[in-house]
C-alpha cells in the first residue's frame, strides 16, 4: 500500500515537473537555407542589423484585446537580452536605431520599413512554419528549406548603403485564444485561429538582401511567464544553437 | 582677461559649430520618434470622460493602430501625394483655421477605397480613394467629411456609447462585447459630418454638388473597362495562345477576402461609410436647402482639371506598385492590364505586367498560390473573379510560357528598360534555365553598373 502511495506521489511530482518544464521540450524549430551553408564565415565576420523587436498580442476572451501596453517593458527586455547574449556568443548584431553615425537617413528608414514588411510577407505566404501540422514538432528540428522563401529583388541597394548584406527581424506572438462566448467563438474561427488557449512564440529571422533570401528562421515556443530571467534563458539557447551553426 | 578672451571665443565657435553637429543627426518625423506607450499612458492619466478601464482600451486602440500605420510603412511621407493633401486640406479648411491646426492627414498605401478619421484628429485617406476621385471637389468633400467627424466628436462617443453597452451586457452569452468590431458611425453621425462637409466645402470655394459622386466612389465596386477577349489577346503570343477556357469564373466562397497582411484594416476603428443612397438623397436636399447656391470656384483649386487627371494617373501607378509590394498580384497584375489596355505603349505597366506574371508563377511552383489568391484589399469587381479564375487555374509551366512569351512579344515593340531587361533575365531563368539568362543578365550588368538590381544580378555570376 505504502509503495503504492509511493508510486502514485512520484508519478505526481514527476507531471508537475514536467509540465512546468514542458516549454522546454516544445515547438522548436530551425531552418536554413542551402546559402546559409556555403556563406556562413561571411555571415560570422558581418554585422547583422537587426530591426528592434516586435511583440504582437492577441487576446480573443470576451472581447479582441491587445493589452498594447503590456509590451513596453517587454520590448525593453528583449533588447537588453539580445545584446547581452550577442555579446557573448560574439555575435556582431546592431539594433538599426542605435548604429550611431551609420544611422540610416529617412529615406533608408522607410525602405528599411518595408523590407520588415516584405519579410514578413515571405514568411507568411511561403510555407509558414507555424502551421497546425509543424506546430506538433517537439524538441530542436534543424532543417534546411525546401523552397527558400524569398523577398522582392530591389533591396540589393542597402547592403552598399548600410554597409552588411544581414538584415533580422525578432520578435514574440503572444495568443490568448479562450474564446467565452459565441460571437467570439466565430470570429476566432473567422480569424483562422487553429488553436484554443494560451501560447508564446519567439521567431527571429535572417534575410540577405543580395541574393533576396530569407536564409536562417528560428521559431520557438515560449513559457508563458515572459520575464528578463526567461527571455535570457531561451534566446542564449536559441544563440548557441545558431553560433553552432555558424562554425560546423 | 584671457580666460574672459577665451569665453568670448567659445560662443561663437559653438554658434559657428551647430549647424554641423545638427546636421549629422539624423532627424525623422515626428510620427516615427514618437513614444506611442508614453502618449497611450498620459492621455489615459488625463482623461475626464471615461473611467480608466474604458479609456485604457480607448487609447491602446488608438494609439497601437497609428504606431502600426507608421511603422509599418503604410503611410506616405515628405513625397508628393502627400504634401498635396496637406495644400488641399489647408485650402478645404481655410475657413475653419482652428480645426485646421487640431487635424492631421495622412496619405496611406492601402488600395481599398476608403478614408477615415481617428479620434485624436488625425484623417487617414487611402491610395485607392485618391486613385478613384475624379475632381479635387469630390476629395475636398471627403477630406471636410472626416474632419466632420473630429469636430462632432463622432469616434470618441460612438466608442464611449458601446464600452458602456459592453459593461451593461457582461456576462451574457450574446455579447458582442467588440467594439472595434462594431464601431461604425450612426446613420446621424454620417448625415451630420456629410452637413458639415457640404457648407464647409462650399465656403472654401469647391461644388458641393461634386459629395454624391465622392459618395459613389466609396460605396461602388471597382469596374474595370477591359473584356476578357481584351485579357486574352494581350497575354497571348507565339508561343502560347489562350483562349476562353482559361477565364472560368472563381469561386471566391470556398476563401476570405484579404487577411494576414491587412494591418490596417485588422482595427475596426477604420470602418466606416454605411447608408450611401440614401445619405446621397440626403446631400441633394441639403444643397438645395442651402442660404446660397455655388457660384462657381475654379480658383480655389489646387490642381487644374487636366493636372487632377495626371495626378490620377501617377495615384494609379503608384497603387499598382503598392499593390505588388504587399504581394497583391494579382489584383496588381489586373490594374496593369486595364491600364495598358486604354494606354498600349506605356512601358512601365507593361514590365508591371511581367513582375506581376512573374511572381504569379514562382508562388504557383511553391504551391502557395492559394494565399495570394486570399488577397484582395481593393474590394469588389467585375474582372477579379474571372483573372483568379485564369490563375488558379493554369499550371505554373503554363504561367511561366505566358511570362515568356509576352516579354518576348514586347521586347520587340519597346525600347531598352532596366526593370523590362533585369524581369527578361528572371523569367528567361525560370522558363528555359541558368545558361540563356547568364547572357541576359551579362547585357544587363553592362547596361547598368549601377543599376536597382545589379546587386543581386553580380550575386549569380
Amino acid at each position: 500500500m505504502k509503495r503504492a502511495l509511493a508510486f502514485i506521489l512520484t508519478l505526481a511530482v514527476m507531471g508537475i515537473l514536467l509540465s512546468s518544464f514542458g516549454w522546454i521540450r516544445g515547438f522548436w524549430k530551425v531552418e536554413k537555407s542551402e546559402s546559409f551553408v556555403k556563406m556562413k564565415s561571411e555571415i560570422k565576420k558581418g554585422e547583422i542589423l537587426f530591426f528592434p523587436p516586435e511583440i504582437s498580442m492577441t487576446e480573443v476572451t470576451d472581447d479582441v484585446r491587445r493589452n498594447f501596453l503590456e509590451y513596453e517593458d517587454k520590448l525593453l527586455m528583449a533588447r537588453k537580452a539580445m545584446k547581452d547574449v550577442w555579446k557573448k556568443y560574439k555575435i556582431n548584431g546592431t539594433f538599426f536605431d542605435e548604429k550611431g553615425s551609420g544611422q540610416p537617413n529617412f529615406k533608408q528608414y522607410q525602405k528599411l520599413l518595408q523590407l520588415r514588411r516584405e519579410i514578413i510577407q515571405a514568411n507568411n505566404l511561403q510555407n509558414h512554419p507555424l502551421d497546425s501540422r509543424d506546430l506538433n514538432l517537439s524538441g530542436i528540428t534543424q532543417t534546411v528549406f525546401v523552397n527558400t522563401p524569398k523577398i522582392n529583388y530591389g533591396y540589393g541597394s542597402l547592403s552598399k548603403e548600410l554597409n552588411t548584406p544581414y538584415f533580422a527581424i525578432s520578435g514574440y506572438i503572444l495568443f490568448n485564444i479562450s474564446p467565452k462566448n459565441r460571437a467570439m467563438r466565430n470570429y476566432a474561427y473567422e480569424k483562422d485561429f487553429r488553436g484554443r488557449g494560451v501560447f508564446h512564440y519567439y521567431y527571429c529571422i535572417l534575410v540577405d538582401v543580395e541574393s533576396s533570401e530569407i536564409i536562417y528562421r528560428e521559431f520557438k515556443k515560449l513559457p508563458l511567464k515572459l520575464n528578463g530571467l526567461v527571455m535570457h534563458q531561451f534566446l542564449n539557447e536559441s544563440y548557441q544553437v545558431f553560433s553552432k551553426n555558424l562554425e560546423s | 582677461m584671457v580666460l574672459k578672451c577665451k569665453k568670448y571665443l567659445i560662443l561663437p565657435l559653438i554658434l559657428v559649430a551647430f549647424p554641423f553637429v545638427a546636421e549629422s543627426q539624423i532627424v525623422y518625423p515626428p510620427e516615427f520618434e514618437e513614444n506611442y506607450y508614453q502618449k497611450t499612458k498620459e492621455a489615459i492619466s488625463t482623461e475626464n470622460g471615461m473611467n480608466s478601464e474604458q479609456a485604457t482600451v480607448f487609447y491602446e486602440a488608438l494609439y497601437e493602430t497609428k504606431r502600426n500605420l507608421f511603422m509599418n510603412n503604410l503611410v506616405y511621407f515628405e513625397d508628393d501625394f502627400s504634401s498635396y493633401i496637406q495644400d488641399l486640406t489647408e485650402r478645404v479648411l481655410r475657413t475653419i483655421p482652428g480645426l485646421r491646426e487640431e487635424i492631421e492627414v495622412y496619405v496611406t498605401r492601402n488600395a481599398s477605397r476608403n478614408a477615415f478619421c481617428m479620434p485624436d484628429g488625425s484623417i487617414f485617406i487611402n491610395m485607392g480613394l485618391l486613385a478613384s476621385c475624379e475632381s479635387e471637389a469630390q476629395l475636398a468633400f471627403i477630406i471636410a467629411h472626416e474632419a466632420g467627424h473630429y469636430e462632432k466628436e463622432h469616434a470618441r462617443n460612438r466608442v464611449q456609447k458601446l464600452l458602456l453597452l459592453n459593461e451593461e451586457q457582461e456576462g451574457s452569452d450574446v455579447n458582442e462585447g467588440t467594439f472595434f468590431r462594431s464601431l461604425k458611425y450612426s446613420r446621424e453621425d454620417e448625415f451630420e459630418s456629410d452637413g458639415f462637409a457640404l457648407g464647409t466645402a462650399q465656403e472654401a470655394g469647391f461644388n458641393p454638388k461634386e459629395a454624391a459622386g465622392a459618395l459613389k466612389i466609396l460605396d461602388d465596386s471597382v469596374v474595370f473597362n477591359i473584356a476578357v477577349p481584351d485579357v486574352i489577346k494581350m497575354l497571348s503570343s507565339e508561343l502560347i495562345q489562350l483562349d476562353s477556357s482559361y477565364f472560368d469564373t472563381y469561386d471566391e466562397s470556398e476563401y476570405d477576402q484579404g487577411e494576414s497582411l491587412k494591418i490596417e484594416e485588422d482595427n475596426e476603428l477604420l470602418r466606416t461609410h454605411p447608408n450611401i443612397d440614401k445619405r446621397i438623397l440626403a446631400i441633394n436636399e441639403i444643397i438645395e436647402s442651402m442660404p446660397e447656391a455655388y457660384s462657381g470656384g475654379e480658383n480655389y483649386l489646387i490642381k487644374s482639371e487636366s493636372d487632377f487627371k495626371n495626378f490620377r494617373s501617377e495615384c494609379k501607378y503608384e497603387l499598382i506598385t503598392n499593390l505588388f509590394q504587399r504581394s497583391e498580384y494579382v489584383t496588381s497584375l489586373l490594374l496593369a492590364i486595364e491600364n495598358l489596355h486604354q494606354h498600349p505603349d506605356d512601358q512601365e505597366m507593361k514590365v508591371n505586367v511581367i513582375k506581376n506574371l512573374y511572381q504569379i508563377a514562382y508562388f504557383k511552383e511553391i504551391e502557395s498560390i492559394d494565399n495570394i489568391l486570399k488577397m484582395n484589399t481593393l474590394g469588389n469587381s467585375n474582372l477579379m473573379p474571372v483573372i483568379k479564375g485564369f490563375v488558379s487555374k493554369v499550371s505554373f509551366n503554363e504561367l511561366r510560357k505566358v511570362a515568356f512569351g509576352y516579354t518576348k512579344k514586347e521586347l520587340k515593340l519597346t525600347q531598352d528598360d532596366e526593370e523590362l531587361l533585369f524581369y527578361y533575365g528572371l523569367i528567361t531563368k525560370s522558363y528555359l534555365g541558368n545558361e540563356p539568362a547568364r547572357h541576359i543578365f551579362s547585357k544587363y550588368r553592362t547596361a547598368y553598373p549601377n543599376g536597382k538590381y545589379i546587386v543581386y544580378v553580380n550575386t549569380l555570376r
